[in-house]
């Protein structure tokens, strides 16, 4: 069964310099952060899409120590530019959270539906 | 052997009373990174300060009687928020405003960072210029065309001036890090512990739990460090593990000047419930010494207008009103300019409650947006081209007829007059690392006593 990764984690972002952005997950439960770590479906392919970006671009990373994932990928317009809608990529995580994850939320009492 | 600092934010009109205790206890500086490019490239052009430049006034004022009663030197980095030579001088007139009127007495040294673009096209022509992750293009001619360029200060300058004697050190833009790792360093800790607290101790108390509040200490050894709160803050193993990803592309390297810091093995190991001990940092000393540069670039003038839109009859036909409404705003600029206006002004129509944060990429909303703000954007090497693309919008968009309405429309705008001319807007326009022989030739160091 799958749901939407935003039902299990925290989420947010920020400029990592001002041409690039890192947006960080951090898991409800270390559980569900191994069920994503291992489950394949957060990653470079699935990612990019969502940010109208090539996979090559954009690069995910697993830390285990805080239970937490990182997706950091280019800006589209350097931070502050005259046609920038977000100067230091507060909100840039957005379009993650409906990214859908398998075999998450085990036992955890936030899910609602199913 | 350890050595012992505090870490601080200036600017903010945080609680200092943690300054009096960290300096009884015996640190041996107090540090702020008071710098950022996260807000954007107007600081790097001289066009204001991170915080209001009272908000930097009265934490001098509260700082430097207790440092200076305690002999503890204070040293921050990219002055005012940019870095650039003027943030230093700013910073430095109000160190010296703060010292006259306590009656103090002690040395500052002033560190400046900008470079001339003539040196980097140097660098770059000599091949000593890399490209750092998703930097921008950067050849001779736009070097040439910067308005300002920074180099990001390594912790070698640092070293110098507070070995020098320094109780005050205002330095331009410098990397986070090298402000605290600097002396510690110098003192004989390993690189691998130096960076590795100054990784925490660079936002200020942003790794406290709860976050933001007090001032931090670091005691800083051979084998590791750990993290405490003065005046009754503290940290945990998540919040520092936390603070470890903040901002920061890559979580487990961070690349200085000097080299890398590799955080893949860190462990965050709880000493009581407000104290941690961090170990397994690690360093690998670069071949070559580099500093990252940052610079802006003149973007041309913008001028923007505000409409809003309640009418859920109107808000049903959004997407097509705005595109038509769009359209139409442009034949009116090319009525008055002519075709070739489309070369020489743009226009950015972000629609708040609706698209506005995100553009195309937003999910899409299942239902009509009960209430839409939308703000246009007309940017131009022309000021006064800019101001009448934003002025056509504004007047546009009010009238505009919808598809859904036969009469005569008007929507809602916010402001009188309705364009607000924002002056002349800048561009970051490198991120690029440059090698240097000596980190010591490409910044200036002037010494004063207060």
């Amino acid at each position: 069964m799958s749901r939407p990764i935003a039902t299990v984690a925290s989420f947010r972002s920020k400029n990592a310099g001002p041409f690039t952005v890192t947006i960080d997950i951090f898991f409800d439960s270390a559980d569900d952060y191994r069920q994503v770590r291992d489950g394949g479906q957060l990653r470079p392919e699935t990612v990019a899409p969502r940010y109208d970006l090539d996979p090559e671009a954009v690069s995910v990373y697993f830390v285990d120590s805080v239970s937490a994932a990182k997706v950091s990928l280019p800006r589209r317009l350097p931070g502050g530019d005259p046609d920038d809608t977000d100067v230091c990529g507060g909100q840039m995580f957005v379009p993650l959270l409906s990214l859908s994850v398998e075999g998450v939320g085990r036992g955890t009492a936030h899910v609602t539906g199913t | 052997m350890t050595f012992r600092y505090a870490s601080i934010n200036v600017g903010k009109g945080s609680e200092l009373g943690g300054v009096e205790e960290a300096c009884g206890a015996g640190v041996r500086f107090v540090g702020a990174d008071s710098g950022s490019n996260d807000v954007g490239p107007y600081m790097l052009a001289n066009q204001g300060t991170m915080f209001p430049p009272e908000n930097y006034r009265r934490d001098f004022r509260l700082l430097f009687p207790v440092t200076t009663a305690h002999r503890v030197p204070f040293v921050t980095g990219s002055a005012a928020g940019g870095g650039s030579d003027w943030g230093v001088d700013l910073f430095a007139g109000m160190v010296r405003e703060a010292f006259a009127a306590a009656g103090l007495h002690g040395r500052m040294a002033r560190i400046y960072a900008e470079v001339s673009p003539e040196l980097v096209v140097e660098h770059q022509r000599a091949g000593r210029l890399r490209p750092l992750r998703d930097a921008p293009p950067y050849d001779r001619e736009r070097i040439l065309g910067s308005e300002r360029i920074v180099q990001v200060l390594g912790p070698e300058p640092f070293q110098a001036v507070l070995e020098g004697g320094a109780d005050v050190v205002i330095a331009g833009r410098a990397s986070d890090t090298s402000i605290y790792a600097a002396m510690p360093a110098a003192a004989g800790v390993p690189w691998a512990q130096s960076y590795g607290a100054a990784r925490i101790a660079e936002c200020g108390a942003a790794a406290a739990d709860p976050p933001g509040s007090g001032v931090l200490g670091f005691d800083v050894d051979e084998d590791g460090f750990t993290v405490y709160g003065f005046d009754g803050a503290g940290v945990t193993p998540a919040s520092l593990g936390r603070q470890q990803l903040y901002e920061q592309a890559d979580p487990f390297r961070r690349i200085e000047p000097g080299g890398v810091l590799d955080m893949e093995e860190v462990r965050y190991l709880p000493i009581g419930p407000s104290r941690v001990r961090v170990e397994g940092c690690r360093w690998e000393p670069a071949d070559r010494y580099t500093l990252k540069l940052e610079g802006v670039e003149k973007a041309g003038y913008q001028s923007i207008a505000l409409v809003s839109i309640a009418d859920p009859v109107m808000l049903t036909d959004f997407d097509h009103w705005r595109r038509e409404m769009v359209e139409a705003v442009w034949e009116r600029t090319r009525a008055v300019y002519g075709e070739g206006v489309d070369e020489q002004v743009t226009l950015t129509v972000r629609s708040y409650g609706y698209d506005g944060t995100l553009g195309p990429l937003t999910p899409r909303p299942a239902a009509p947006p009960s209430e839409v703000l939308l703000m246009a954007t007309a940017v131009a090497a022309d000021p006064e081209l800019a101001h009448a693309h934003a002025a056509n919008f504004w007047h546009t968009a009010v009238h505009h007829p919808s598809r859904r309405w036969k009469g005569f429309v008007n929507l809602a705008w916010p402001l009188s007059p309705p364009v607000v001319d924002r002056g002349e807007l800048y561009r970051f326009n490198v991120h690029h690392a440059m090698e240097v022989d000596d980190p010591l030739d490409t910044c200036r160091i002037e010494w004063e006593d207060l």
